[in-house]
């Protein structure tokens, strides 16, 4: 049965796309997935429906960049970490951007209420998945 | 049961998530109440975005409905407003065409009898109709021929009849302003000059005629009016005819007069003519009507008509179920006539003579001029046809109060040609929506309007605005029609304008 009382909140679980099956999941897993759902949305995407101009940050726009060096996508990562502190849950973050042969790879360090947490988020061809959920509070699912 | 109040006040986004929450909330899930387990509704969650997508596409709806309500009756269709505020027309175009037979009327243009004089030596010349083109330096404003053929006497002068080059309120062009032409013709000058009288309107059906003999050109507006009472003919002195007098408002009926070859009234002689020997000259219920003096200006172009205007042509349907004409029933026709002849003639109101029984005194103006008049003969000829059995319309321009403007206006450095633009616009318009006899339900020009203008036309400051010199809005009467000054009725011409850095 789903924790009610979880203060990372309790939501269906999906990163991208409309989720087929309904499941709820909870904990820092609720929360990563709406951290990857921020960096996988384009800025101000839901601003037509009433939400803020500010959400989002698509870090696919980052592919296939040509990089001029470190600082570069350093100043990127903190631009990622500022957009995850968005989240009223994220009390802290901070991020890490790694280029590789097969894309770029993001790692992801925060802090929660329930303490910290960490995500590594692989950015190939249009597609960012969740490699490591995390280290702490990771939350079971189950189906609506 | 929802009101007719609730389907015009479309329920915001606040609302409807706010109802679609709390129908998650209490929805039975697998058979417990209020077991709908989501918490999170941070941005971005899937719940979240679903509920707001959902709200959008309700919103969406709700402004569907409260126009489709509206739509349904005149004033609230005429009044439909879209989220910016702007009108939306077509709800109302289409009630009045499907449910009332009445088509929107179109812009009209401005027309002016111009006067083209040549020099001895050059001409003549024809010019066909679109072929000349002629324009006010100072506004700008271009008029090309209408006529469908005009030829320039070689050493003399024709009149033809030129059309503003766009529809509207913005051609306000005084006499003796419209003095260029865009393509000159050597020795061609052209100009919008006064006359002594209008085109007269002449229903004789005897075999006689009046025309104007007299070269004054007066000061003092009116519209004259010979109804023959007696038929006959002007060398025996057998036929005669009253004599009524429009202006300001008023009507002054003097007579009968015996038909002798010359009658004057006041700067107007005009002379009677018999027919061929032998047969009647005039008959009883003739007329003859002119417009004094004779103003070039045919009609005052008008914007496209307002939806209110429109409401009101199909709220004049049911005035026309009355046998009896009213009051309102002359108005409806006048504003028929207007829709099918595009006179110009866009401000209307009638009363049952104060003199006469059985008469209904009717008073028409343009947008922003009192009615021309080649429009009073125009809608008296229509009236005439509608009405006659029963009742009886006399026509005349209402009474014009011209309206000067004064104040000091100060705008931003390398702003000013454009406010002022801005701002003429904006009164002219201000001027052309008011109704005969000002807004109601005082009678006023109001000298806020006037601060409003220069405000929306982005005037840094107004001061010590003044309407006809007074710092108080100006009183019209019930049948007088506000009216732009010749010198000083547009603030580019009666303003004091400074710049400010």
């Amino acid at each position: 049965m789903a924790n009610q009382g979880d203060p990372l909140g309790v939501g269906i679980a999906c990163t991208t796309g409309f989720p087929l099956r309904m499941q709820l999941c909870w904990g820092v897993e609720n929360l990563q997935n709406s951290l990857l759902r921020r960096l996988n949305a384009s800025q101000g995407c839901l601003a037509s429906i009433g939400d803020e101009q500010t959400y989002g940050y698509d870090v696919n726009d980052l592919l296939n960049r040509d990089w001029s060096g470190t600082g570069e996508m350093a100043a990127e990562g903190s631009a990622i970490a500022a957009e995850l502190r968005k989240d009223p849950r994220v009390q802290d973050a901070r991020a890490r951007i790694v280029a590789s042969q097969d894309g770029l790879t993001i790692y992801i360090d925060g802090e929660s209420a329930v303490g910290p947490f960490s995500l590594v988020v692989p950015v190939r061809d249009l597609t960012v998945a969740k490699l490591n959920q995390g280290l702490a509070g990771t939350g079971p699912t189950e189906a609506v | 049961m929802t009101t007719l109040t609730e389907l015009l006040s479309p329920r915001n986004r606040d609302t409807l998530e706010a109802l679609l929450l709390s129908v998650l909330q209490e929805a039975p899930i697998e058979g417990e109440p209020g077991g709908f387990p989501v918490t999170d509704w941070i941005e971005g969650g899937f719940e979240r975005t679903f509920v707001k997508m959902a709200a959008t596409g309700l919103l969406d709806r709700e402004d569907t409905i409260r126009m489709l309500t509206a739509s349904g009756f005149l004033r609230l269709a005429s009044t439909l407003l879209d989220a910016d505020g702007n009108p939306i027309e077509g709800w109302m175009e289409i009630l009045a065409a499907q449910n009332y037979g009445r088509d929107r009327n179109d812009a009209t243009y401005t027309k002016q009898v111009l006067t083209l004089t040549c020099t001895s030596g050059p001409g003549p010349y024809t010019r066909s109709k679109g072929e000349l083109v002629a324009y006010s330096p100072s506004t700008g404003n271009k008029y090309v021929l209408l006529d469908d053929e005009v030829t320039i006497p070689d050493g003399g002068s024709v009149t033809a009849v030129f059309q503003a080059e766009s529809p509207g309120v913005g051609y306000q062009d005084s006499i003796g302003s419209i003095v260029a032409l865009v393509t000159p013709l050597p020795g061609v000058s052209v100009t919008n000059a006064a006359t002594p009288a209008g085109l007269p309107a002449s229903y004789i059906t005897g075999s006689g005629s009046i025309a104007v003999s007299s070269t004054t050109i007066t000061t003092s507006r009116r519209t004259v009016k010979l109804a023959f009472t007696t038929a006959g003919r002007a060398d025996d002195n057998s036929a005669a005819f009253t004599c009524t007098v429009y202006q300001g408002g008023a009507a002054t009926t003097t007579g009968p007069f015996a038909a002798s070859g010359t009658f004057t009234q006041g700067d107007l002689e005009v002379t009677l003519t018999d027919g061929a020997e032998g047969t009647q000259s005039f008959n009883e219920g003739d007329e003859w009507i002119v417009g004094l003096p004779g103003t070039p200006l045919i009609q005052m172009g008008a914007e496209k008509e307002t939806l209110a205007a429109l409401a009101l042509r199909c709220q004049d349907r049911f005035a026309e179920q009355s046998v009896i004409p009213t009051g309102n029933r002359f108005e409806g026709w006048v504003r028929a006539c207007e829709a099918a002849q595009h006179l110009g003639v866009v401000k209307v109101k009638a009363r049952p003579s104060l003199t006469v029984s059985g008469i209904e005194d009717v008073y028409i103006a343009g947008t922003t001029a009192t009615a021309t008049p080649a429009q009073v003969a125009a809608v008296q000829a229509y009236l005439d046809e509608q009405s006659g059995q029963v009742d009886y319309a006399n026509v005349a321009a209402a009474a014009a109060v011209a309206v000067a403007v004064g104040g000091t206006i100060r705008c931003r450095r390398g702003t000013t040609a454009a406010v002022k633009s801005a701002a003429d616009l904006a009164w002219i318009k201000y001027i052309a929506a008011l109704a005969l006899g000002g807004e109601q339900p005082d009678g006023l020009v109001e000298l806020l309007a006037l601060e409003n203008a220069m405000h929306d036309a982005g005037a840094f400051n107004a001061t010590g605005l003044t309407l006809n010199g007074t710092a108080a809005d100006l009183v019209l009467t019930a049948f007088q029609c506000a009216t732009l000054d010749e010198s000083a009725g547009l603030p580019s011409q009666g303003m004091t304008w400074q710049e400010i850095a």
